[in-house]
């Protein structure tokens, strides 16, 4: 009961506009992730069609900072910006050193700019399992647009494609040969391909690269490059601009529709398979056989969501 | 219990940020999800980020000789928002200044060669407490 109070003078503020009651809300999804729908569904319904944009990429390929310089863009025009940035969390400890703020220094105070810092809490797809509530509580508050960075991904970290609108991979020069251009998962998954650092001195061979690959796919999908120098501020505005019709593109095609649902088919998939583990991990269940474990589990998880629907 | 999220940052004008670092890194070793701003940090922009973060405790590292100054802004600056945060302090602080810092609000002042089980123990015991 002091919950729902705590949480009913929280929204008051939220509905206000403030965003510091904004971060409150999302620390209350993020910690109580069992209740997060309940909580979505008191806040207000969004009244903006909020695209979200996936930016991903390898560790210290510069997606914050370029991520920083695209908002600058678009805060000019008067946007209100919400972004997430994930960072991992350690196998050992549990603990994070969430560092994306650095980067975006130039964003700092600005007032339609609000920044969160999130930590993976043990998820391996390259984003955290609140990742889906945290957008819902900055779609509520009534952003233009919401940037997630995921943190920085290998091969296979690709979850941020059921999350996002729009998908950017953020890629390097001098990060290897063909050879992992054609490989399966990350290569994949982008919509368009941001290639960083274009003022170093190999970048031209790795573009005409990444272009020779990308023209070797069988689909007829548009892949655009984009070459850019996010430090020096070079090639910004063509990413906002093609962003920018991205969005107007997939809601064309029915593109915008098709991720919506395999969005929601994702989110309850995940959320049944925390329920699973939730009895998993507190059960007392005997774990000598894994067919009566099996079993009863799910005998669990059944009752458990039958008696919650009473 | 909720994991802690701790601020770790140093405002004014001084670089020597191996003593934030090394405090940050242990804080997360210690479990705590530990958002670090860098160096060259305004009282503004410290605020805002404990406020955007929902952080429970802030940690400030200052080495330049501004630690009352700077506290004071921070310190009004969080009461004009109305947030009850608790703030620890590390750097270089003269150990006369201690008793006015303390007055003012901040809640611990750790000194070169404080043990880092001290200051873990400490900013959980302090972080907890409020959460009660």
């Amino acid at each position: 009961m002091q919950f729902q109070k705590k949480l009913d003078k929280i929204i008051e503020k939220f509905n206000n506009d403030d965003k510091y009651a904004l971060a409150q809300v999302i620390s209350l999804v993020e910690n109580n992730i069992n209740y997060a729908w309940d909580i979505i569904s008191q806040l207000p319904q969004p009244k903006k069609e909020t695209q979200i944009i996936g930016i991903t990429g390898s560790p210290g390929a510069g997606k914050s900072t370029t991520l920083s310089k695209m908002v600058n863009k678009w805060t000019r025009e008067g946007l209100k910006i919400g972004i997430i940035a994930v960072d991992p969390s350690s196998p050992f400890s549990g603990g994070a050193f969430l560092g994306d703020r650095i980067r975006m220094r130039n964003l700092s105070g600005k007032k339609n700019v609000y920044i969160r810092s999130v930590a993976s809490r043990g998820s391996v797809g390259g984003l955290c399992d609140s990742i889906y509530d945290i957008v819902d509580v900055m779609k509520s508050f009534g952003f233009d647009k919401i940037i997630i960075e995921t943190v920085g991904a290998g091969q296979s970290e690709i979850e941020v494609i059921f999350v996002a609108d729009t998908i950017l991979l953020v890629l390097s020069p001098n990060t290897g040969d063909e050879i992992q251009m054609f490989k399966a998962g990350i290569m994949e998954i982008a919509d368009a391909y941001i290639v960083n650092k274009i003022d170093l001195p190999e970048a031209n061979k790795f573009v005409l690269q990444l272009k020779n690959t990308l023209s070797l796919e069988s689909e007829s999908k548009s892949k655009v490059i984009l070459p850019i120098s996010a430090i020096k501020n070079e090639g910004i505005k063509e990413v906002v601009n093609w962003i920018d019709l991205h969005f107007d593109e997939i809601k064309k095609t029915g593109e915008y529709e098709f991720r919506k649902k395999r969005r929601t088919k994702r989110r309850v998939r995940s959320s049944i398979i925390r329920n699973i583990d939730d009895v998993i991990e507190s059960s007392n269940f005997s774990f000598n056989n894994m067919i009566d474990l099996k079993e009863m589990v799910l005998k669990y998880v059944c009752e458990v969501n039958k008696d919650e629907k009473d | 219990m909720d994991k802690i999220r701790v601020l770790v940052g140093k405002p004014g004008l001084d670089g020597h940020d191996r003593g934030a670092k090394v405090v940050a890194r242990a804080l997360r070793d210690a479990g705590m999800e530990v958002i670090y701003t860098g160096i060259r940090q305004t009282p503004e922009d410290i605020v805002n980020t404990a406020l955007e973060e929902d952080v429970k405790i802030i940690g400030l590292s200052i080495l330049s000789g501004a630690h009352m100054k700077l506290c004071e802004k921070i310190l009004n600056l969080l009461k004009e928002k109305e947030a009850d945060i608790p703030i620890f302090l590390g750097g270089i602080i003269p150990e006369d200044d201690i008793p006015a810092l303390k007055e003012m609000g901040i809640k611990e002042v750790f000194g070169p060669g404080t043990p880092l089980e001290t200051i873990i123990s400490k900013v959980k015991e302090i972080a907890i407490s409020k959460e009660a």
